[in-house]
């Protein structure tokens, strides 16, 4: 298990400068004046900066020669300055990121902690009023945009009920307090949690009802196990593969942001900010973020695997 | 009072550097004052930080006599070294930029500066602390309103902060000094801003303790918020008056948002845009009054010229008014058969419903009288290039600030000027009267000259004025005093910020 960690781990690192190349390539092929971010049309025409910046961000030299410029920066941590407003990429990304990932960890866990058991219920129950009053709700809850649920929520629970506040981290204003800070957190990871509360649920759903028939399930009744020994030690655990699945794939997530349910909610996060920086060219944070979410999902993805290893003693990798 | 400036508006909304900022004048304006700014009525130019000026005989040399006692948020006292410094400041291109640069270049010594030669401004001269002198190579009737937005800046402290670190240095987040009402309290990037009364304010310790503004970035949130009462003032689009309207709480604040919508044309693409009689063939045929009826709500007043201010406009101006048919007899004068242009593309960077709606409009207006336009809507990066780099729009749908002061339309329509006079506009008789109103000292001349300048602007039609704007800001009741105009970015306007109140 080691070594296949470690293989992984170095397989990796060629699949990581891939992804640099790629991304640079993407944002220095982009069409559009990559001064045009830092000088903006209404300041005028300023040759001088115009000039000056060139040199300064080395945009006058050859494509490798830029590249390795900004490598050789990034593994020292130094992602460079935002074209627009210029404040250092790595402190504006570890903020938006700190800020996304409590979101989004947040919603994950009210997803796992009520989707999954809803799924586990909904396939003991099959075909009965229980399983597809759940199923029905599901198919609500992945189909409704999560624009309408942001602002429909706001409406009902921020305005009219008065429930929570609405948008926002915190009250301004204010010295921190923990409770604040969940009131605030609450509505934005309720909304974002329906949609993996949803998808969890189905695919525990299902992946429960193949593991039920199966015999050695049957065996365990018939030894005389108690039904929730059963349950929870035989079927589920040989359930978890796809769930565990869903779940990895929803780590990138926490990295990519949710970018409508933070603009609804104006939860400054990695969705927003990706979102600010392509559509004002800012190049260096677009880069940043860029890179931030490949090397999350090859991670992730490693994460993924041994996780499998670990529910599932019959996978080996060698 | 907590305030709602809703990003991303402008770019560097979120960004407290002023000298950068596109927008957000009105909230910077409660930290850094100017040396003179307007009134909110944008009728006179009134002293902010200077008392008095008087320019001298030969209108170069402009003496501002700075009002005395004028503290710092940190104490120490104005003078006229700050002033030059903050005017070295935002024309030093190492400074990362700012909006007025172009327009101080016109003091004497600064393109010396600029360029190295010098190490100071020789046009500046702030040997008396509490006087600045400033020296422009020629008769400079705008630079009133040229300083109106030039930030003055803390020498002592932002003098500390190496010249190429300026932008985005954390200086504006967290030190930020200025003479402003209100100082910098604490900064969350992304979610808000909080200032303190400053009790040593030269006009007066504010009434109010506190401002906040929330970063928002859906203006539907920020109206929830204002609707639950968590904040005071917002801004509420077209759509979202009528039902605030209706809000017992609230107080709507209409105002012109000095920004004109207009059509552009590119001769190059076309000889047929080239012809007078064709743009204004077409300026008859697009229905004006019922697009601002219909899809303003009648928040727009229409324009023939760039000016949208009643002193400069005459009273005989052409009038555009819809006439399809007279639009068919001028294209026939002009000799162009309209099915021969083939379809046109008119681009756009506005993204919104409410622009195409109004695009839509223009298609079918042109097609009554045998136009074709095809619609592209773009992204605001990618239509500068095309419009200003490429130079490959053919007909764009575009928005320009019109003012405050009427020597705007030098930098969109004088022959001399590069780049924002995209089409290489060129009416020497527009020349000469941009060229007297610059150097006209005297107001009702000015105001002269300028009507002139628009009835030749109505004539010959450099772009096709469609309207101005109207924007709305919506205030709650319970604060007393205030004072808002949706000037364009924010502006430059005294709202009397010190005699707001909270009602009990």
């Amino acid at each position: 298990m080691t070594r296949y960690i470690i293989r992984r781990l170095l397989i990796n690192i060629p699949v990581l400068l891939g992804i640099t190349v790629l991304v640079f390539l993407f944002t220095a092929l982009a069409p559009g004046d990559p001064i045009a971010a830092y000088i903006r049309p209404e300041m005028g025409d300023n040759p001088i900066l115009r000039a000056q910046l060139t040199k300064e961000l080395g945009l006058d030299q050859p494509l490798p020669v830029r590249y390795f410029r900004w490598i050789s920066r990034t593994v020292q941590g130094d992602l460079g300055f935002r074209a627009v407003g210029g404040q250092p990429v790595a402190s504006t990304v570890m903020n938006a990121l700190r800020n996304s990932s409590i979101l989004m960890l947040t919603a994950l866990a009210i997803g796992c902690l009520v989707g999954i058991p809803l799924g586990i219920i909904s396939a003991l129950r099959q075909y009965s009023r229980t399983d597809f009053v759940l199923t029905t709700l599901t198919f609500l809850g992945i189909s409704t945009p999560s624009f309408l649920l942001g602002l429909g929520g706001l409406y009902v629970f921020g305005l009219k009920l008065k429930m929570f506040p609405i948008g926002g981290m915190v009250t301004p204003g204010q010295p921190f307090s923990m409770v604040d800070f969940l009131q605030h957190l609450a509505l934005p990871a309720l909304i974002l949690s329906a949609g993996y509360v949803a998808s969890l649920m189905r695919y525990t759903r299902s992946s429960m009802l193949e593991v039920i028939n199966a015999t050695y399930v049957s065996t365990a009744r018939a030894k005389g196990l108690r039904e929730r020994q059963v349950v929870l030690i035989h079927a589920f655990r040989n359930a978890l593969i796809p769930i565990i699945t869903v779940i990895g794939l929803a780590l990138p997530e926490m990295v990519g942001g949710a970018v409508i349910t933070e603009t609804v909610f104006s939860w400054p996060g990695m969705g927003s900010l990706l979102i600010e920086g392509v559509s004002g060219r800012d190049y260096p944070l677009v880069m940043g973020i860029s890179l931030l979410i490949g090397i999350t999902v090859l991670f992730a993805n490693l994460l993924t695997d041994v996780m499998y290893a670990f529910v599932d003693p019959r996978i080996r990798y060698n | 009072m907590t305030g709602a400036w809703i990003g991303p508006c402008c770019v560097g909304v979120d960004n407290n550097n002023p000298m950068i900022a596109g927008g957000d004048y009105h909230w910077l304006n409660k930290i850094y004052s100017h040396l003179v700014t307007y009134n909110v009525e944008y009728t006179e130019i009134i002293g902010d930080l200077a008392e008095s000026w008087e320019v001298s005989s030969d209108n170069l040399t402009w003496t501002f006599k700075l009002r005395d006692g004028v503290q710092w948020h940190d104490g120490s006292l104005l003078t006229s070294e700050d002033v030059a410094f903050s005017i070295e400041l935002c024309v030093n291109p190492l400074a990362g930029g700012c909006t007025k640069a172009g327009q101080l270049m016109d003091i004497v010594g600064a393109k010396e500066y600029v360029d190295g030669s010098a190490s100071s401004i020789s046009g500046l001269d702030y040997s008396d602390p509490s006087v600045i002198k400033i020296t422009t190579l020629a008769p400079n009737a705008p630079l009133l309103d040229t300083l109106t937005e030039t930030w003055i800046l803390h020498k002592a402290s932002l003098g500390q902060v190496p010249v190429d670190q300026i932008n985005g240095n954390e200086y504006w987040g967290k030190v930020a000094i200025g003479t402003g009402p209100f100082k910098l309290q604490s900064y969350v990037p992304g979610q808000y801003m909080e200032l303190v009364r400053f009790d040593n304010y030269f006009r007066g310790a504010p009434l109010l303790e506190k401002l906040i503004r929330r970063h928002f970035q859906d203006p539907a949130t920020a109206l929830l918020a204002f609707d639950r009462g968590e904040i005071d003032f917002a801004y509420v689009t077209a759509d979202e008056v009528e039902r605030e309207m209706a809000n017992e709480n609230a107080i709507v604040l209409p105002g012109p948002s000095q920004v004109d919508n207009a059509i552009t044309m590119n001769p190059e693409k076309n000889p047929a845009f080239g012809n007078t009689l064709f743009r204004q063939a077409i300026m008859y045929a697009i229905n004006r009054e019922a697009i601002i009826e219909n899809l303003y709500k009648g928040a727009a007043k229409p324009v023939n010229c760039l000016f949208g201010n009643e002193r400069y406009i005459p009273a005989d101006e052409i009038k555009y008014t819809y006439d399809p048919e007279k639009a068919k007899a001028l294209l026939a004068e002009a000799g162009i058969d309209p099915a021969s242009l083939g379809t046109i593309t008119m681009d756009t960077y506005y993204n919104d419903q409410l622009s195409l709606d109004v695009m839509t409009a223009f298609q079918q207006d042109l097609a009554a009288i045998g136009i074709d336009i095809a619609i592209q809507q773009m992204d605001g990066p990618s239509w500068t290039k095309r419009y200003y780099d490429d130079l490959d729009s053919e007909m764009s749908f575009i928005g320009g600030a019109n003012g405050a002061d009427p020597h705007r339309a030098y930098q969109y329509y004088h022959s001399s000027v590069e780049r924002s006079n995209v089409y290489k506009f060129n009416d020497p008789e527009l020349d000469k009267l941009l060229e007297q109103g610059a150097s006209e000292m005297d107001i009702a001349k000015r105001d002269q000259i300028y009507q002139q300048a628009c009835k030749i602007m109505s004539e010959k039609l450099p772009w096709l004025f469609m309207w101005e704007t109207v924007r709305y800001g919506i205030v709650s009741k319970r604060i007393g005093n205030f004072v808002f105009t949706p000037a364009a970015g924010g502006g430059s306007y005294y709202d009397a910020a010190e005699k707001w109140f909270i009602r009990n």
